[in-house]
């Protein structure tokens, strides 16, 4: 039946007129005469112009037909009012732009599975309960020789991989670099399922002896953007911290290692651990974890499966951990809670990473935020289409009167809606792009290679896109297209065109959802902008200005552990001795970078006690001096705690007045004495010999206890120097590179920093929320005051008669004002009156990442309801404008 | 508009109106006995009913295009006993399985409804 030819509509004609000749004759027949037969026949038929109808509608082509010419006229009534369009096309890009490109980034950095082989079958292994050593990284760690028994005797795992991310410098063709690595065991490529897109990826083969494997793979962006595709890659020999290492292949494209915000740009065999990180080695100590270990899951094996099967082998393994030599001499407590740990097993689809921890809340505030500009652009849009079908309305009932069917009038308006949201996604996607840009402006350079963010939507960005401009379609074009549907030809067309205020209800109510939206963007804009200028009004607690750091690692360019600590010395005379600077000193840790070097520390003063872990730097004599944190009780680091003989028995310390405070209630703590450690058999043989002002070391939240201790009484590998310059930090650099370069030629590893452009990068998330949240508002208010200008109009138009029998009985043109602005009024405090329990519900959730602030800021409150009051006016200008110059005369006259 | 369709039970002069569905059955079932064309197929449902059933000759059209649709009759252009030119109807194989299937169905239906409703009321 589908090949069958359609029958023409003449066709059709032609079977009426015969069956209706065929009636009239069998009449006739009958006796009928036959003037009054064919009539009779008609009659029979009854109404043939509704049977073609009918049968013009049955067509399959028909419905298309129809499509065509509602494309037609709506386009045609899209151009005949170009502001208006724009105006809803200008709504609907801006809702869907923001939300498309929070949405991209939050999918990008928070939902995305890892691209490798059914990564839900991954689960990241963790240590639940205590650890009994010490540990590098930051979350969910074990130790190197745990995951080689595991690999070996474990059941319910395919295979199990560990890694471990570090910077190191790495040369391949002209300058060395610092980038991101990833040591990783020979298991990781071949679990994971990764394969190359040159040469080999790493394997067991290349795991089995630590220091004999100088062989690395490098990620396909290093590859592709750093060395242009070098077809000839494999066999090169590149330089990992000026150590030679052979790449081996190159892993294939969109694959960025299992932390997100952690790209490498090379991946290192555990093995060579010792070149990667030359300052520490954990590779067979069994007290220090330090890997984040992976596992995929047999078919068919859950986690929750897996989990119960590894507790009994994890149990032997506690008990035959604290059996092995050089198992430190623990509490009772600390041993019972040693062998009550269990072993977790996390989801690892995604991968792990802390920096996703850190933005996962930040960016459902911001998804929520986009998700009221959208809600505030279909009001909008709502608004804009009511009016016009107001506007519209005798048109309307003419044609519904004429005998077009309501379903007719209906699909015309749905397709003008659709028509134009199809113009408002697609302007929002193109819009996405620029606003993801402008969130990676906020990221550093480095950060943003390293997380691997695309500006560009993909194909789940342009579903979710696709889906959210469906449902302002449907929110937007519903009320119009019911009111459009409801209009009685009969009252519409009887009505007077400007008395029809009938809606205008439904307009306001409208405006006012607009205002609360508005209100609520705009007091979190003022929340987080607050937040914003509480952190940098405290800053750290030293002066910033004119503090250059300025990070040299001497191991890392090839110096030996005995060559570094001299040469580190040099070069910190060499700074100090040049005309620009003003003092300098140098620690082993960056300040501000968000973490840092931290440890239990165990106190020893009237009475004794462990702490949680501590903040803990090592310094040079100087150094609070160069960074302007004054001594306040005792004495700065001196030469005398510099010899070299009493390596690792560390004999003086300084803490902050945040440790006093919380350790010794304020009392004297010079002379008493502190150990690292908090196994019992640490001995407290550090003098706490000074004072310092307490400064913001890892963060700016909360002030934390912190102990230093001389830096010339450790190993030196390198160091961060921070350098107070008499002029501009930026002017001095290059004379301070100079000395670097006259003390030692090769010691390239340089990175410089500004104390500023460092507080910066540790207010990423805060300058991220408080821009966008504020540009959010901006645009939300806009839109609000679009919709009130829209109605204020409209109102004003409707009110001339009142307006003008007011005149006449003697108000003034600026009461006749008046009236519209306080109509403006109204209906923003109703807007903000409605905003304040939402905002004080949803200050609760954005509470954590406020600073210094309180969600119901009763400052930021008021300059919301200041901007609401100016938009008000604003909006209410012209309205209130043509209220006031109505003529009396002309307003009575009229109709 | 909304009056295109009639579809009551509604008595006219003891005539009654079709219920919806029962014309597709009555137009197969008067085909079985030859080709024929629309305003024949209405007389005849009106004749063998003893002039009870009542067709809408406008809504005759749609059913007929309707069983056309499904491949059930099939049309040709002819000429009635009257020397006037006229469509024809014919009945498909598969549209005499479909009368025996319907018409089977009708039967039991008015067979339920005879149980259920019982001896005439007075």
């Amino acid at each position: 039946m589908f090949g069958k030819k359609k029958r023409e509509c003449d066709d059709f004609d032609e079977e009426i007129k015969a069956h209706i000749q065929l009636e009239a004759d069998q009449l006739v027949k009958e006796g009928m005469n036959p003037r009054e037969a064919e009539s009779a026949a008609r009659r029979a038929f009854g109404n043939v112009t509704s049977s073609r109808e009918r049968f013009y509608e049955s067509g399959r082509w028909i419905s298309l037909d129809h499509l065509k010419v509602d494309i037609r006229y709506a386009l045609r009534r899209i151009r005949k009012s170009p502001v208006w369009s724009a105006t809803v096309i200008l709504s609907l890009a801006l809702g869907i732009g923001f939300n498309t490109a929070i949405f991209s980034l939050t999918d990008q950095a928070l939902l995305r599975a890892l691209p490798v082989r059914e990564p839900e079958r991954l689960v990241l292994l963790d240590w639940n309960g205590s650890f009994v050593g010490g540990a590098y990284g930051s979350e969910h760690l074990l130790p190197h020789l745990f995951y080689r028994d595991l690999r070996k005797e474990n059941d319910v795992f395919e295979d199990v991989f560990a890694r471990f991310p570090t910077e190191v410098q790495l040369k391949t063709d002209g300058e060395s670099e610092p980038v991101e690595a990833e040591i990783v065991s020979g298991s990781y490529f071949p679990t994971l399922g990764v394969r190359s897109a040159v040469g080999r990826l790493l394997g067991d083969e290349d795991d089995l002896q630590p220091d004999a494997h100088p062989v690395a793979v490098l990620s396909f962006d290093y590859w592709k953007n750093r060395l242009a595709g070098d077809p000839k890659i494999v066999g090169k020999r590149v330089l990992l911290n000026n150590y030679p290492m052979t790449v081996v292949g190159v892993a294939e494209q969109g694959f960025h290692g299992v932390e997100w915000s952690r790209a490498p740009a090379i991946w290192v065999p555990v093995m060579m651990k010792r070149v990667a990180t030359p300052t520490w080695d954990a590779l067979q100590d069994r007290r220090t974890r330090w890997l984040n270990v992976f596992g995929r899951l047999k078919p068919g094996v859950s986690p929750e499966e897996a989990k119960t099967r590894l507790q009994p082998w994890f149990k032997a393994y506690l008990q035959a951990d604290t059996q092995r030599e050089g198992w430190p001499q623990t509490t009772p407590v600390q041993m019972r809670e040693y062998m009550a740990s269990a072993l977790d097993l996390l989801p690892g689809a995604a991968g792990y990473s802390f920096m996703r921890r850190m933005m996962r809340q930040p960016m459902m505030v911001l998804l929520a935020a986009t998700a009221l500009i959208l809600l505030l652009a279909c009001l909008n849009v709502a608004n804009l289409s009511l009016a016009k079908a107001f506007a519209a309305q005798r048109a309307t009932a003419l044609r519904a009167a004429l005998g077009a069917s309501r379903r007719r009038i209906l699909t015309e308006q749905l397709v003008e809606s659709s028509l134009l949201a199809a113009a408002g996604c697609l302007s929002g996607v193109m819009l996405a792009p620029i606003v993801i840009r402008v969130v990676l402006s906020f990221l550093p350079q480095q950060g943003s290679a390293s997380m691997a963010l695309k500006s560009n939507p993909d194909l789940r960005v342009l579903l979710f896109a696709l889906t959210i401009t469906g449902l302002a379609t449907l929110l937007s074009g519903a009320a119009p297209a019911l009111y459009a549907a409801s209009i009685q030809p009969l009252n519409a067309l009887k009505q007077q065109s400007n008395a029809v205020a009938g809606g205008l209800v439904l307009r306001k109510a409208l405006v006012v959802g607009q205002f609360a939206l508005a209100s609520i963007l705009l007091i979190g804009a003022g929340l987080f902008a607050r937040t914003l200028a509480n952190f940098r009004a405290q800053g750290p607690g030293f002066p910033t200005t004119n503090l250059l750091m300025a990070r040299v690692d001497a191991a890392a360019s090839g110096f030996k552990a005995a060559e570094s600590k001299p040469l580190i010395k040099r070069l910190l005379t060499e700074i100090r001795s040049t005309p620009e600077v003003e003092s300098a000193g140098v620690g082993q840790s960056e300040l501000l970078t968000g973490g840092g070097w931290n440890n239990p520390v165990t106190v020893q003063s009237t009475e004794k006690f462990v702490t949680e872990n501590m903040a803990m730097n090592a310094i040079s004599p100087g150094f609070f001096e160069a960074i302007g944190a004054p001594v306040i009780r005792g004495r700065d680091f001196n030469e005398r705690d510099s010899t070299e003989d009493t390596k690792w028995s560390l004999q003086s310390a300084i803490v902050n007045e945040e440790f006093v405070k919380r350790y010794f209630k304020d009392a004297d703590p010079l002379g008493a004495r502190v150990g690292i450690g908090s196994v019992p058999s640490i001995v407290p043989d550090i003098e706490i010999v000074g004072v310092v002002k307490t400064f913001q070391d890892f963060g700016l939240r909360t002030p934390a206890p912190e102990i230093f201790f001389p830096l010339w009484q450790r190993d030196v590998s390198g160091g961060a120097f921070y350098i107070r310059t008499h002029g501009s930090s930026q002017a001095a650099a290059s004379s301070i590179r100079a000395a670097v370069r006259r003390t030692d030629p090769d010691l390239s590893a340089l990175t410089f920093r500004t104390v500023d452009d460092q507080l910066d990068r540790l207010l990423i998330i805060e300058r991220m929320l408080g821009i966008l949240a504020g540009i959010f508002a901006a645009v939300a208010t806009f839109l609000a005051m679009i919709g009130l200008y829209g109605v204020l109009s409209f109102s004003a138009a409707s009110r001339v008669k009142e307006i003008g029998v007011r005149l006449a009985l003697g108000a003034s043109r600026w009461e006749a004002g008046g009236m519209i602005i306080r109509e403006a009024a109204v209906l923003a405090v109703a807007g903000l009156a409605i905003a304040l329990p939402a905002s004080w519900a949803l200050g609760r959730l954005i509470e954590s990442q406020l600073f210094g602030v309180r969600p119901m800021d009763i400052l930021t409150i008021i300059s919301a309801g200041g901007i609401l009051t100016l938009v008000c006016l604003v909006a209410s200008a012209v309205p209130a404008r043509k209220a006031a110059l109505v003529s009396p005369l002309e307003a009575l006259k009229g109709d | 508009m909304s009056t295109r369709e009639k579809n009551s039970g509604e008595n006219v002069g003891g005539r009654i109106e079709l219920l919806q569905g029962t014309l597709d059955l009555l137009i197969l079932k008067t085909l079985v006995f030859g080709e024929q064309h629309g305003q024949g197929i209405a007389r005849a449902i009106q004749r063998s009913s003893g002039d009870v059933l009542l067709v809408d000759h406008g809504s005759l059209y749609p059913a007929l295009q309707r069983l056309e649709a499904k491949g059930w009759i099939v049309a040709e252009w002819g000429v009635s006993e009257n020397n006037r030119k006229a469509r024809f109807y014919k009945l498909t194989p598969s549209g005499r399985g479909q009368l025996v299937r319907e018409a089977d169905q009708w039967r039991r239906l008015v067979q339920a409804m005879g149980r259920v409703l019982g001896p005439e009321e007075t």
